[in-house]
């Protein structure tokens, strides 16, 4: 098991697994709320500002200030 | 107000059998399947004391009427975020002129059961009938995606009808479901423990959710994707999509728009041959229907702007340019979703205020309603072209440059206005940009043409009533009270009917004409007030007259042209280049020049600065909900204006070009 990373540093085309921790920031709630949910695997569509996340089919963009917080495991 | 007439928008639902709230995710077909269901007896109201809108329409369903409340999507009836607050509210029966609702009409999306199914969760554990609509089963079979409604039906305990909200299919089915509404007695889980909510998602949608999903073609979205927020491929994409969208508005809008100033003309000529000669007929010929093709006229704009900005967002494209624009705005501490107001206000602010409801969070959408007016619409055109004209009458390269200076200051000050207002009065810690890029979605034509209807009726009707009140104040105030012709003009009427030539004899009752009327304007009640107040404008470098100017024009801009025409040339045929030349050589009392070049340098900086538009405060008004943000934003932007003008005098005076 490699040691969690943050979204911000993967690079675009990879898998990852959301981390229990999901989101230090305030924005933790709505990140759940649209499906970032701790266990979750996400693609990475698109890294930087934005980052481009896919989850579930679903399309989020996340500004750099949290890509930077979330918490992930890198899938294989 | 007249009085409402219109029986599904009366304020208090009485006879209705019960509200229905429709809750949902952001994007799900909740607005489509509302607008299904009530067509067009819609009525869009704010909450009080807020931005956020709710909708009102009234459906029959088994023959009962029901009023349909459609709310803001949201991802959460718990988030720390106005609408999911406004939601809850809704739903708790503690919002403001919305009964508690009888019912709760859950949208989910069928291709994204699992995230759905949390709000449809938290909608159900709140003890209010409900009944769930699942849209977009259209798309989910495409993609090979079955999905067992009898089953979700069975484990969620109340009726769950699939729908195609786009075409109609299954709406008679929800209809009939709607009076079965039922209180849920599954066992839900609850919303504060998460790991067990996407436990009993994940369930579901394995027991309801089958088939084999086809692999979509995501290589296709993702390139889409990555040139859409490109930092430069993205920002030409944006400014190529953006300059179409306003040369269609400008190019088509002037029809329709020359079309409305036709026909009202016609009409207030034909008044004005029938009427007897008086105050009535002033009143209804000047007053009512001149303020009438003073609001209508926007008209067109309003329309064509909402149509296809809801075109475009239903592509699924405004989400990828708001992340475009963010880095840009950013900076002055607006989110990217504000370009489409910032935009749009090039046009004409009111439009672009009611557009600021794109901008998700209070605070940003606020501020972008209060500097919105700092941006030159389309009415400054015309003081623009009459002021530079006076100032670089054989510089026509000068004059460009300064015409270019004008908008790049009317941008500055509306970004740097923002910015002190989200470090000041709308304090708060900007939200990093979160946002869903729905999927690349063939707009729809039905929305969009709904869309521009609400829009329009809902400024017809909110703001058009207020805008022919104050139109036919002013014009009171400039007619009344009407004094006697001065001796000078009665002099020269008399001399013109003994002239034998008669080009002559026309030219000098003219001559009196405008003496009269020069004179009726001095001593109404708005010169007067031109006069109280000039000393205001003194340091500005403004005679009575151009305070006269300056005032009227707070109805709308383009009057300043046509007061001063009225004024100081006794015409008001803003198209005839002698009464222009006039206005330029106006005098003052004194004899000196009325537009010297530092007082219609100051006078120009003013209007592109000052908050000149009644109409527009009346707008902010209404979607800041309350006078307050809209007196707000006169005082800001008069104080703003009256202090650049009297530096730009200054400056003029001291580069000794006075
Ligand atoms: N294919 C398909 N498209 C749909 C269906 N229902 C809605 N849409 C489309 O989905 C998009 C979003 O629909 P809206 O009705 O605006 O969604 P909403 O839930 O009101 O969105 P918010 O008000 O932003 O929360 C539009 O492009 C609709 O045309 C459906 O059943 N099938
Ligand atoms: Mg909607």
């Amino acid at each position: 098991m490699t040691s969690p990373n943050t979204l911000s540093e993967l690079s675009a085309g990879t898998e990852a697994i959301l981390a229990n921790a999901t989101c230090g920031t305030d924005e933790g709630p709505l990140l759940r709320a649209m499906g970032l949910e701790p266990g979750e695997r996400v693609r990475i569509a698109r890294q930087g500002e934005p980052c481009i996340v896919e989850v579930r089919g679903t399309r989020i963009g996340l500004s750099r200030d949290i890509s930077c917080q979330v918490q992930v495991t890198p899938a294989t | 107000m007249p009085p409402n007439t219109d029986q599904s928008s009366s304020e208090t639902p009485t006879r209705t059998t019960g509200t229905v709230v429709v809750v949902g995710n952001p994007n799900v077909g909740k607005t489509t399947l509302f607008n299904r269901l009530c067509g067009l007896r819609a009525k869009a109201t704010n909450l009080p004391g807020t931005t956020i809108e709710a909708r009102h329409g009234i459906t029959k369903c088994n023959g009962n009427r029901i009023t349909l409340v459609d709310m803001p999507g949201v991802y959460s009836l718990a988030l720390d975020q106005p609408e999911s607050q406004s939601v809850a509210h809704c739903i708790a029966g503690k919002l403001e002129g919305t009964p508690t609702p009888a019912a709760v009409l859950i949208v989910i999306d069928a291709t994204n059961l699992a995230r759905n199914l949390r709000i449809a969760n938290e909608a159900l554990r709140t003890g209010l009938p409900c009944v769930v609509a699942m849209t977009m089963t259209d798309t989910a079979s495409r993609r090979g995606l079955t999905l067992n409604a009898a089953k979700l039906e069975n484990y969620l305990d109340c009726p769950v009808v699939p729908i195609n909200a786009r075409s109609g299919q299954g709406i008679d089915t929800l209809k009939k479901a709607i009076s079965r509404a039922r209180i849920s007695a599954s066992s839900l889980p609850s919303p504060d423990d998460e790991a067990r909510v996407s436990e009993w998602c994940d369930g579901l949608v394995r027991e309801a959710a089958g088939g084999t999903v086809a692999t979509r073609n995501q290589k296709m979205r993702d390139r889409l994707d990555l040139a859409a927020v490109h930092p430069i491929l993205g920002l030409l994409l944006f400014i190529t999509i953006m300059a179409g969208l306003f040369y269609v508005i400008f190019a088509l809008a002037s029809i329709p728009m020359d079309l409305i100033e036709l026909i009202f003309g016609h009409v207030g000529g034909w008044l004005h041959s029938v009427l007897p000669e008086g105050a009535i007929r002033d009143l209804v010929v000047d007053g009512v229907v001149g303020g009438l093709a003073g609001t209508v006229v926007f008209l067109p704009q309003i329309l064509l702007l909402f149509f296809l900005i809801s075109l475009l967002e239903d592509t699924g494209y405004l989400a990828r340019a708001a992340f475009v624009m963010d880095r840009l705005m950013r900076r002055f501490g607006l989110p990217g979703q504000a370009f489409v107001p910032m935009l749009s206000a090039h046009a004409c602010a009111i439009p672009a205020i009611m557009s600021a409801r794109l901008v998700p969070d209070r605070r940003d959408r606020l501020a972008v309603i209060l500097v919105a007016p700092f941006l030159s619409c389309s009415a400054r055109l015309p003081v623009y072209v009459l002021l530079l004209g006076v100032l670089f009458a054989d510089r026509p390269a000068l004059a460009g440059l300064v015409f270019a200076g004008c908008y790049a200051l009317g941008i500055v000050a509306a970004l740097l206005s923002a910015l002190l207002a989200r470090r000041t009065l709308l304090k708060g810690r900007a939200r990093p940009m979160v946002l869903e890029l729905p999927d690349y979605r063939r707009p729809s034509i039905r929305t969009a043409a709904l869309t521009a209807w609400d829009r329009g009726f809902l400024f017809l009707r909110k703001a058009g009533t207020v805008i022919l009140g104050i139109v036919i104040v002013l014009w009171w105030l400039s007619a009344y009270p009407s004094s006697e012709p001065p001796a000078e003009s009665i002099a020269l009427k008399e001399q013109a009917s003994m002239v034998a030539d008669a080009a002559e004899s026309e030219s000098m009752e003219a001559e009196a004409e405008s003496i009269a009327t020069r004179s009726a304007l001095a001593h109404s009640f708005a010169g007067r007030i031109g006069r109280f107040v000039q000393p205001v404008f003194d340091p500005l470098g403004y005679d009575w007259q151009l305070t006269i100017g300056v005032m009227t024009s707070f109805a709308a801009r383009e009057v300043f042209v046509s007061t001063m025409a009225v004024l100081v040339a006794g015409g008001d045929d803003v198209e005839d280049p002698a009464i222009i030349k006039r206005i330029e050589n106006a005098r003052t009392d004194d004899g000196s020049r009325m537009l010297t070049p530092s007082s219609a340098a100051s006078l120009l900086v003013f209007f592109v600065l000052a908050m000149q538009c009644l109409p527009t405060l009346a707008v902010t008004a209404r979607e800041a909900g309350g006078w307050k943000w809209a007196m707000l934003q006169l005082g800001w932007m008069t104080a703003v204006a009256w202090l650049a003008a009297w530096i730009t005098r200054m400056l003029v005076q001291a580069g000794g070009w006075a």
